[in-house]
């Protein structure tokens, strides 16, 4: 589980002009064998629950962020991602890495801005629509790509008719 | 008797039910609080044990603070000098002395801090418990590292993995990860003493030194040449564990007050309601009298009625400690000094037959009075009153 290192500074960055947000639990384990199949791969433990953070402008509803962490090249890269609510993307961040300086420049703003408007759609058909980064920052791009797939394919899953929606409880709303 | 007993109890369901629950309440006290104790005692003395040293040199100070920051894996302000290392090996009692660094790498924007510890080779004969999930069990090359298990499943490492420090400006090769202890020890990055001491630019520097006797009989003439080490000073293990029970006793002894207060009002409530019940069974008592019954029998009339009382509360009082303590042990685990990981409330046999004996003497003493009233009683009182 990845906690969501400084909300208040990403709602203000993606969501300008939101006046609440509020945290779900979105049990995913009920679609378990669809979810493998939609990742390609089994999903873990963590994976059997999504904590979303929506996002208010009064009534109406500005986006989402959801938390990832993934197996960078030199340690793990936790994530912030915002959700347009038709489910784009709309904004990625890297909360904290381990990658030295060279990969870590790589892996900046200019390049995570390319996830902008992609849909987990976008991202399975592979690479070509993210640019390309050098062979040394290859391994952290790679698992970072997966991460915002993953997160994607998995908060498509989790808008879907029948999925049980728990409010998160406030200790672990800023947890995640 | 034992029948007429409990026949004469059920007569006033209210007043046993009452009556039970206070001896059960001043047993559930005491059985938590004495239970807490031991498990504290107990789980104190495993991970001393654990730590596998009877001595540690560390710098001047308070030398349980530092003592207790190293055995939790936090940093000191001051350090040793090498050459202490140097002094403590020549000396003929000590059988493993080993060196570490220990160094702390803020990391604000995740409102956490990594901590570095640097082990030579000697770390490992102190510590039975270094069993790795994967990995090998020591650093082959000196960007080698370790890893607890907590700080590898946040890092998502593996042995064979690299590991960057950004602050350090260092990438090392994850060789292990440990099993999971329970300690401190799983959210600790462990790396070769000789790199700690150059990344942290603290060459010829050490955070402490943990010391292993040959005979543990020495430990008085060991502590006392140690002590002459400039800038450094000797904490035994169990000087350490005195301080944090001396610590415990002081608090302990508070509750342990309140605990005797419960288990007198618990007596007293016994003592009240079998008074009551003589009171009221007067002309019965004579008439037992009357038609042959002993005094002696009259005493064990009531004393039987009293130890019923008294089973049944610390019957109940035992379920109690059982079921809240850990609710209790969960409230106060924060504020004690190096709490000890796992359960730490104890309610072992030994405590449980403690408690039963405790409960029949104190049925003994309820009933004393009025068993004696009932013992008195004359058995012309029968005719009087028929």
């Amino acid at each position: 589980m990845c906690p969501w290192r400084n909300p208040s500074a990403d709602v203000a960055l993606w969501f300008p002009g939101s006046t609440r947000s509020d945290t779900e639990v979105r049990i995913l384990s009920g679609v378990r064998p669809e979810l493998a199949q939609r990742l390609g791969r089994q999903p873990t433990a963590g994976e059997n629950a999504l904590y979303v953070h929506r996002i208010w402008r009064g009534t109406e509803l500005l986006g989402e962020v959801a938390t990832t962490r993934v197996k960078g090249e030199s340690g793990a890269v936790e994530l912030a991602v915002a959700f347009e609510p038709d489910g784009r993307v709309h904004g990625v961040r890297v909360q904290r890495s381990r990658e030295p300086e060279p990969i870590a420049n790589v892996l900046q703003n200019s390049w995570l801005a390319s996830f902008q408007g992609k849909t987990a759609t976008d991202l399975s058909a592979g690479a070509s629509t993210i640019p390309a980064v050098p062979p040394e920052a290859r391994t952290t791009g790679t698992a970072i790509m997966e991460g915002v797939r993953s997160l994607c394919i998995l908060r498509e899953m989790a808008t879907r008719p029948g999925i049980l929606r728990r409010p998160a409880p406030e200790a672990a709303a800023h947890l995640h | 008797m034992l029948r007429l007993a409990l026949r004469n109890l059920l007569r006033r369901p209210l007043r046993l039910a009452l009556t039970i629950c206070g001896v059960a309440l001043g047993t559930a006290v005491w059985m938590t609080l004495a239970g807490l104790g031991d498990g504290y005692r107990a789980g104190l003395r495993t991970e001393l044990d654990r730590a596998g040293v009877q001595l540690m040199l560390v710098p001047l100070g308070c030398p349980y603070d530092a003592a207790a920051r190293v055995l939790k894996g936090r940093t000191l302000e001051t350090s040793l000098p090498a050459s202490a290392l140097d002094a403590v090996r020549s000396d003929p009692a000590v059988a493993v002395a080993a060196p570490m660094l220990i160094a702390a790498v803020p990391r604000p924007e995740e409102n956490r801090t990594d901590l570095w510890v640097g082990l030579d080779e000697a770390s490992r004969h102190l510590k039975p418990w270094w069993h790795m999930t994967a990995g090998r069990d020591w650093f082959s090359a000196t960007n080698g590292a370790i890893l607890g298990s907590e700080a590898a499943l946040i890092e998502l490492r593996a042995p064979g993995d690299a590991l960057h420090s950004p602050e350090l400006r260092q990438t090392f090769r994850v060789e292990g990860v440990l099993e999971r202890s329970g300690t401190s020890d799983d959210s600790l990055f462990f790396i070769p003493l000789r790199t700690a001491q150059r990344l942290f630019a603290q060459d010829d520097r050490l955070t402490a030194i943990a010391i292993r006797l040959k005979d543990p009989a020495e430990l008085r003439a060991v502590v006392q040449r140690l002590q002459q080490i400039p800038g450094a000073q000797v904490v035994t293990m169990t000087e350490m564990m005195g301080t944090f029970l001396r610590l415990l006793g002081t608090v302990r002894t508070l509750l342990m007050a309140l605990a005797i207060v419960a288990c007198a009002v618990g007596i007293l409530g016994v003592l009240n309601t079998l008074l009551a019940a003589v009171v009221e069974r007067t002309p019965e008592l004579c008439l037992l009298r009357a038609v042959g019954a002993s005094r002696t029998q009259m005493v064990f009339l009531v004393a039987s009625e009293s130890l019923l009382l008294a089973v049944a509360g610390t019957a109940a009082g035992v379920g109690i400690a059982g079921v809240g303590g850990h609710a209790i042990e969960s409230l106060v685990k924060p504020f004690l000094p190096l709490a000890p990981t796992g359960t730490l409330l104890q309610l072992g046999p030994d405590r449980m037959t403690q408690c039963a004996l405790a409960a029949v003497l104190g049925a003994l003493v309820a009933a004393a009075y009025p068993a004696w009233c009932a013992a008195r009683l004359p058995p012309a009182l029968a005719a009087k009153t028929e």
